[in-house]
């Protein structure tokens, strides 16, 4: 579904990625796993059009959309959910919802996945006209991902999504991604520090060190890697 | 000021003020007493015109403060609007000729401040610079509307007056267009100097160019009459009061629409967070440059109707000064809130016209002070407003009423002792701040003979 090819990018003098391949297929739960400053996040800015790469191609559903402007890329279905959740703090809610659904014009259809959602996210039903700013931060992450969703994405961009979250908001957090990924059958990109929990969650797993993919191998085998269990498990 | 009194209690009873259903019947007759003092405390200060709108808006709060629970909410609001209208129709036979112009300016002045509002406020993108928008818009509309065949190549048949309304907005929609594209590089103080480039040269190149603008004496137009129907029920100042304030709500309804709707969601998310609006599926520059323009055609509009309310434009018209002002009646309104520009305009107009009178019926006041210096009232009002009222005065109206009635009575309680621990502490920081100061001999630093680095 999504295929990166040898991506470059910088920050101004800064190169960021040194050539990242990456293959994420329909229906699969794929997580990128490194240290700060890896590059894990610029890979996603790259995939949803916020920057530019310098080579390389990204490919969504075989088109190329590395040179395509973020609305267009949203309005193709990739939905990026920003690390620190980056909500909109004044506005409630609903609204937060609302600009979720920017690029989409039904209006029915809106009102019916608001809806939808409220199944997978009950607590923003009951805090739709309360400002973004006055959630919790499991409450507020779980405002960002159905954000995310109300663009009717096929597929889902989480940077971290467990950032600053409390380990049994996380679980509840990765929980709902579960359903999301198995129910609606979103595929899902997700960037993670929290290894353990991302490991179970996802399919298969990329590890990113100073730009470039170092290990690439099934969450399973990754589990019992022995550099990735040093490294990022703990054991 | 018996008509005031009278409209002050229709309003009063009928405005849709919620407050907090929350508070006992005790608690909301204490608040009720505390306003009302203030009330008697405004018009003691003498029966000027503002302090009479004070009185009529806080007589409006005391009421609600009591009847709120006994009368339905939806025919207060009703209520309210008929209320409006009827003044508004009314106004021409309740106040004077100088009023109805105050009036009219107002509403001018509130038709600048929405659209500016919709740049600043809720975009985040700072202009100084509207003033050339309104100056475009008004010479828009002198030109078009010149008879006298002075221009050389414009038609030298009038236009009809509301036409350009309609071609100032566009000129000026464009040129705001055209403004806002550079503007996307710019933000905050860059651009707030980029604006004020914008109206510092504008006045200088319309005197170059007079043939087309009649350079440093301006043009000079026919004001429109009262049209043929009500030829013989209104003068031609109560028409152009009527023009004015009619064009003035029917701009505040479409900005309502528009902020109310996706594109004004957008112009909010794009100013807390480009990235994250971006991420939405937000085009950010389209969506800046679309408040840029809206902006910009609000200012033409307003151009447009103080043409037709003075009858002559000229490059002095709208100076840097009332261009600045625009930005310090909304942030003195509120920011982001359509209440705030119209209490903007108010302020505008009536704050130099009648602070002056209003503290000279303060005793002891002195008097000569605010002959010599009326700005300084301005500069008083400014700065107590950004201090104590963060969100403007809209913004603490809304905080206001939002609040239930026992939290202010204990906030108002505790006034006193805040007052005396900020003193406090002001008083810390300056005994530290000397103590540090070089300027103290007695410094523990200076007398160890520790030297600041070259």
């Amino acid at each position: 579904m999504l295929k990166i090819e040898g991506i470059e990018a910088s920050y101004g003098p800064v190169k960021a990625l040194h050539g990242v391949t990456i293959e994420v297929p329909e229906g699969s739960v794929v997580t990128l796993l490194g240290p700060n400053g890896a590059g894990k996040t610029t890979i996603l800015r790259v995939v949803s059009g916020l920057l530019r790469p310098s080579a390389g191609r990204v490919e969504f559903d075989g088109r190329r959309i590395d040179r395509r402007s973020t609305e267009a890329i949203v309005r193709m279905g990739i939905s990026h959910v920003p690390e620190g959740r980056q909500l909109f703090d004044e506005m409630t809610v609903h609204e937060n919802l609302m600009l979720g659904a920017y690029t989409r014009n039904d209006r029915d259809g809106i009102k019916a996945d608001i809806k939808r959602l409220n199944g997978y996210f009950p607590i923003l039903e009951e805090r739709r006209e309360q400002p973004a700013g006055s959630l919790s931060g499991g409450e507020q992450q779980q405002l960002a991902v159905a954000r995310g969703l109300m663009s009717r994405p096929r597929l889902l961009l989480l940077d971290e999504p467990s950032l600053g979250l409390a380990p049994l908001v996380s679980r509840e957090i990765f929980r709902i991604l579960r359903q999301v990924n198995r129910e609606e059958g979103i595929t899902i990109f997700l960037v993670e520090q929290d290894a353990t929990s991302a490991l179970s969650f996802a399919d298969y797993g990329y590890v990113v060190e100073t730009g470039r993919v170092v290990i690439e191998a099934t969450s399973d085998k990754l589990k019992e890697d022995e550099n990735v269990r040093r490294a990022y498990l703990g054991y | 000021m018996s008509v005031w009194l009278f409209l002050g209690l229709l309003v009063a009873f009928s405005t849709g003020i919620r407050m907090q259903p929350l508070g006992s019947v005790v608690q909301r007759a204490i608040l009720a007493g505390v306003l009302a003092v203030g009330l008697l405390v405004f018009l003691l200060l003498g029966a000027g015109f503002v302090t009479e709108l004070f009185g009529v808006l806080l007589a409006a709060v005391v009421a609600n403060l009591l009847t709120e629970n006994y009368v339905p909410q939806r025919y207060r609001i009703a209520l309210a609007i008929a209320v409006a209208v009827v003044f508004f129709l009314a106004a021409p036979w309740l106040l004077e000729n100088f009023r109805l112009f105050q009036f009219s300016r107002v509403a001018i002045w509130v038709i600048v401040a929405v659209g500016l509002n919709i740049l600043t406020g809720y975009n985040g993108q700072i202009s100084l610079g509207h003033g050339a928008f309104v100056l475009i818009g008004a010479y828009t509309s002198a030109i078009l509307m010149d008879d006298q065949q002075q221009l050389g190549f414009v038609d030298a048949n009038a236009w009809p007056f509301w036409t350009t309304i309609i071609a100032a907005a566009v000129v000026c929609g464009v040129a705001g267009f055209a403004l806002g594209i550079p503007a996307l590089r710019l933000s905050g103080p860059y651009l707030a100097i980029a604006t004020l480039a914008l109206v510092i040269s504008l006045p200088s190149i319309l005197r170059k160019y007079d043939g087309l603008t009649g350079g440093a004496q301006g043009l000079f137009v026919k004001q429109p009459p009262p049209p043929p129907g009500l030829a013989g029920v209104l003068e031609r100042d109560e028409w152009l009061y009527l023009l004015c304030v009619g064009v003035a709500i029917v701009m505040m309804l479409i900005a309502w629409g528009i902020l109310r709707g996706p594109l004004g969601r957008a112009f909010v998310a794009v100013r807390d967070s480009e990235v994250a609006a971006a991420a939405m599926g937000i085009n950010v520059a389209r969506v800046k440059i679309a408040a840029f323009t809206i902006s910009a055609l609000y200012a033409g509009v307003a151009g447009s109707l103080l043409t037709q309310l003075l009858g002559v434009i000229t490059p002095e018209s709208v100076d840097l000064i009332v261009s600045i002002n625009f930005l310090t009646a909304i942030v003195i309104g509120g920011l982001a809130s359509l209440l705030g520009a119209v209490i903007g305009g108010f302020v505008l107009v009536l704050l130099p016209a009648e602070g002056p009178d209003i503290l000279g019926n303060i005793p002891l006041f002195p008097d000569n002070f605010l002959q010599k210096a009326p700005g300084a009232i301005q500069g008083a009002v400014v700065i107590f407003v950004v201090l104590l009222m963060p969100f403007g005065v809209a913004g603490s109206y809304h905080r206001f009423i939002g609040t239930p009635p026992g939290r202010i009575i204990a906030a108002l309680r505790s006034i006193p002792a805040g007052l005396r621990a900020r003193l406090a502490r002001t008083r810390e920081d300056i005994v530290w701040a000397w103590e540090d100061s070089p300027f103290n001999r007695r410094s523990s630093k200076s007398a160890s003979g520790e030297e600041p680095d070259p």
